[in-house]
């Protein structure tokens, strides 16, 4: 009974440790998250938003270009919305109209969340914006990002990126709750 | 006798320094407005307050733009910006002013609408807009907002009622604020400069662009500074030095001194006692007093060497007739300013009329008393005098010489009317510091958008007509030039556009839709219909004001708004720099009619109090210095402005001084005036002429048509005591 028992102890060990050990493979495998060479091209991206008093999160889809200094954020579903990102500013066009700057907070919000760098896999830039804690997960890392601005404190509570080779996945977790999530692949996938 | 009138001479001054005093103790005793020189009408009022409204608020804004490589760096040293600026006691920042406009238009959104007109109101485009928001990245769509305003009209108000402005991207941040002080107070400059530099002392890593007036005004206010330093000494140090090579003798300084203060002083306290407030701009008119009433005191000095210091009475009686016909035709003309039913010119009557008389009196009265026992060593001043004086007198110009100088004279005048041109744009006239250009234009670019001094002023019984004015000539703009203002009825529309906006957003968007979007959001929450009180946000309260029992807004325009600017009944569109260029413009006009009045009093004055054409002579000389002086700031490219023209007066003055001592010298056979007339030329071009060597494009050609015209109207002085010399000859 007791060689029982311990043939059990030592199969959930060695099942552990198969487990732990494919893991650090797969960690092993993966890049290192901070120091990930900017990578630019075209992605596909879902984005699901979950926002409190609402009964079924809100999902668009669409493709990004990720440029050197611009992001082109092309969301194709539910409707057409074109959000350009540069040096210079921001642009919005709805449905095939006119670019509108983008002013006010919500500008500020999105240059200083780094979207750019975070899309682009430099997330070593974003330490001027974040204190940056990487941490080990079961399919390569995860980067949590929390705001080092007030002002982005008071909206954000923190961004986590996960990916393996690159940002595979992005988590924006809002002040109030709210919640979205960001999944990306190499466009055509 | 002369006692008393030393007596009654003194108590004037001590009178007016003690008006002078009083006076400045009222914070309205000098105005800075040119506005309150502009010619009057009905509306000017309305107009005024506004301009005055636009300005303050431009004036008082302040924006620092801070950028470096190290995000966290440039955070913490925008705060400590903002504290720093805030510790001087003028600055507030904008923190909360950015809150205050969301708390507005959340509590107002069922009742506002993006388009300035309501019949391009498009239900449809404000359903596209919220699931844009929705769905693009990053927005500020919070579950609760949702709740309470499905269409998320909050967020979408908050991007079109204001001009296009958007935040820096990238790792820069800005420092926003408004001074609650006159950005041209010399203590608010001050204060906010050094803040600055001790925060900037604090900060060298980081990347600054700074815009605002403060700035601009700081730097002007201390390039004036150096300038009064540099020119102010060199000026004072070469008159003192030029007097004391004459005189020999610090006790003839200090009376021309003390006779220049005198004049000063009544001119002031005469002005401050018929005005309510005296514009600064008179100042300009009183530098030129300092050139013509000093010369009335080196005149009666040089009684002293050259007549062996004779009595007090025989040193008056020898300066008495000319002194007292370059006063009063030097009031005559001065005062002939007042009869133009212009402000400014009234003000500048009275202050030169006290002042020449003042000098006058003061230098006939109480310097004979202050310089009536000769020196230890009198006969050897006399002969340092006499020794001085030779040259001069000796001195007799050629056929070619003369021939020459008239031909240098019409080629001047020539080449003068060949680039002759005009400058009345103020905002030519201060030179801008090129590295604050270059800051504004970074703040510009990282903004996207770019203020005009441009703006819609609009009026009516009461802010709620004065709003539907300003929403006709709003309504009337393409929406994207509409769009390029911050105007109040954005915010806070007129009652019936209230209405009218409730009944739009109830019929085409709420009531067919609102129901079917929340089902379709899958809202588990109930809206809610309180939205709060909210007070209308400082920044929109500031363009709102009232004047002479109406009601007006203002409304800064952008560029793209400016060009497509509509007016309606009740609304018009004010460029306040236009409006000052046009006054300067006007009254470059009538200082040239009145400096043409001037001279025909002093041509009327002569004939009266010498009885003989050739008198009129004497005119020889400010004639020729009033040609030249404008045609040689021309013929080297400097064009002709009011100020210009203002500096004729003092040409004039002081070529009719130079002109009638020599030729009263001519005609009586008295003392000669060669030197003495040498001598007040030189300490005019010195105390006025200098100036030109200013920066500053009003200072700098003010001086300069002074330099030329006094050097033409020295020059051409002496025709009339040759025609004299050669008349009594033939006699």
């Amino acid at each position: 009974m007791a060689g029982a028992a311990n043939l059990a102890r030592q199969a959930r060990a060695l099942f552990a440790a198969c487990i732990l050990s494919f893991s650090g493979v797969a960690y092993a495998q993966c890049a290192d998250p901070l120091a990930l060479e900017p990578e630019f091209g075209a992605f596909a991206f879902t984005q699901t938003r979950h926002l409190s008093g609402v009964r079924a999160p809100l999902v668009s889809r669409g493709q990004a270009i990720v440029a050197q200094g611009s992001v082109d954020w092309r969301v194709t579903s539910p409707l057409d919305i074109r959000t350009q990102i540069t040096a210079s500013g921001i642009t919005q066009s709805i449905e095939g109209g006119a670019p509108q700057r983008l002013g006010g907070q919500g500008d500020a919000f999105l240059a200083s969340a780094g979207l750019l760098q975070l899309l682009s896999g430099d997330l070593a830039s974003l330490a001027n914006h974040y204190n940056i804690a990487p941490t080990r997960a079961p399919s390569g890392w995860r980067v949590r990002l929390t705001p080092k601005s007030e002002n982005a404190a008071r909206f954000i509570l923190y961004i986590e990126a996960g990916g393996c080779e690159r940002v595979a996945r992005v988590e924006v977790r809002q002040a109030n709750g709210d919640w979205m999530e960001i999944a990306l692949s190499p466009a055509g996938d | 006798m002369r006692h008393w009138g030393a007596i009654l001479c003194a108590v004037w001054i001590a009178l007016a320094c003690v008006i002078i005093g009083v006076r400045v103790q009222d914070g309205r005793a000098f105005d800075t407005d040119i506005q309150n020189l502009l010619p009057q009408n009905a509306l000017e009022p309305l107009v005024r307050a506004a301009v005055g409204d636009a300005g303050r608020m431009a004036a008082s804004r302040v924006t620092v733009l801070v950028s470096g490589e190290d995000f966290t760096r440039v955070s913490d040293a925008r705060a400590d910006l903002q504290s720093a600026l805030a510790a001087t006691g003028f600055f507030a920042a904008d923190a909360e002013a950015g809150e205050a406009m969301a708390r507005w238009v959340y509590a107002n959104r069922n009742e506002l609408i993006c388009e300035t007109d309501p019949a391009r109101f498009d239900a449809d485009a404000v359903r596209a807009r919220a699931d844009a928001l929705l769905y693009a990245p990053a927005s500020m769509v919070t579950g609760d907002l949702l709740a309470r305003d499905p269409f998320l009209l909050t967020l979408q108000l908050a991007q079109c009622l204001s001009p296009q402005a958007g935040a820096p991207a990238g790792d820069a941040l800005l420092a926003t604020g408004s001074l609650n002080a006159s950005p041209f107070r010399i203590d608010v400059q001050d204060a906010v400069r050094a803040a600055y530099d001790d925060w900037r002392a604090r900060w060298p890593d980081v990347e600054v662009a700074r815009a605002g007036a403060v700035f601009y005004a700081e730097a002007g206010a201390r390039q004036a500074r150096a300038e009064i330093a540099l020119i102010g000494g060199v000026s004072a140090v070469g008159i003192f030095a030029l007097l004391f090579v004459c005189f020999r003798r610090s006790q003839a300084m200090l009376v021309t001194l003390l006779s220049t203060l005198a004049s000063l002083a009544g001119s002031l306290a005469a002005a401050l006692l018929m005005f309510e407030s005296v514009h600064v701009l008179v100042f300009v008119f009183g530098s030129a007093l300092i050139g013509i009433t000093s010369d009335y005191a080196l005149h009666y000095l040089a009684t002293g060497p050259q007549g062996g210091w004779a009595p007090r009475a025989a040193r008056v009686r020898a300066v008495a007739r000319p002194l007292a016909i370059c006063a009063l035709s030097t009031s005559l003309g001065f005062a002939g300013l007042g009869l133009f039913g212009v402000a400014i010119f009234q003000q500048v009557a009275v202050f030169s009329v006290a002042g020449v008389l003042t000098a006058w009196w003061f230098t006939m009265t109480i310097l004979p008393l202050l310089d009536q026992r000769a020196p230890r060593k009198a006969a050897q001043h006399g002969a340092w005098w006499a020794k001085l004086e030779r040259p001069f007198v000796a001195f007799r110009p050629g056929r070619r010489l003369i021939w020459a100088s008239a031909g240098i004279g019409v080629a001047i005048i020539a080449l003068g009317i060949l680039r002759f041109s005009v400058l009345d744009d103020v905002r030519a006239f201060q030179p801008v510091s090129a590295e604050l250009a270059g800051e504004e234009a970074r703040v510009r670019e990282a903004l996207g958008f770019a203020a005009s001094p441009v703006f819609l002023l609009s009026h009516g019984a009461d802010g709620d007509e004065a709003r539907a004015h300003e929403e006709a000539s709003l309504a009337a703009m393409p929406q994207a030039a509409a769009r390029d203002t911050l105007a109040v009825s954005r915010f806070d529309p007129s009652d019936a556009r209230r209405a009218e906006n409730a009944a739009l957003l109830n019929a085409q968007l709420f009531e067919p839709h609102l129901a079917a979007r929340r089902d379709a959001l899958g809202l588990t929450r109930a809206a809610e219909e309180h939205s709060g009180a909210a007070a209308l946000p400082q920044l929109l309260a500031a363009l709102e004001g009232q004047a002479e029992g109406r009601a007006y807004l203002v409304a800064p325009f952008g560029p793209a708004a400016a060009a497509q600017a509509q007016t309606s009944a009740g609304s018009i569109l004010i460029d306040p720099a236009a409006r000052y260029s046009q006054a300067l413009k006007s009254f470059r006009e009538l200082a040239v009619w009145a400096v043409i009045a001037v001279f025909g009093a002093c041509a009327v004055l002569v004939l009266a109090l010498y009885r003989r054409w050739r008198a009129l002579s004497v005119l020889v000389a400010p004639a020729a210095g009033a040609l030249i002086g404008l045609a040689l700031p021309a013929a080297l490219g400097m064009p002709i402005s009011f100020f210009s023209v203002a500096a004729l007066f003092v040409v004039m003055g002081a070529g009719i001084d130079h002109s009638v001592f020599l030729f009263e010298a001519a005609e009586t056979d008295g003392q000669s005036k060669e030197l003495v007339v040498f001598l007040a030329a030189l300490t005019t071009i010195l105390a006025v002429g200098l100036l030109g060597l200013s920066g500053t494009y009003p200072v700098a050609s003010f001086g300069l048509v002074v330099a030329a015209g006094v050097t033409a109207a020295y020059a051409a002085s002496f025709i009339p005591a040759r025609r004299s010399v050669r008349a009594h000859n033939q006699d």
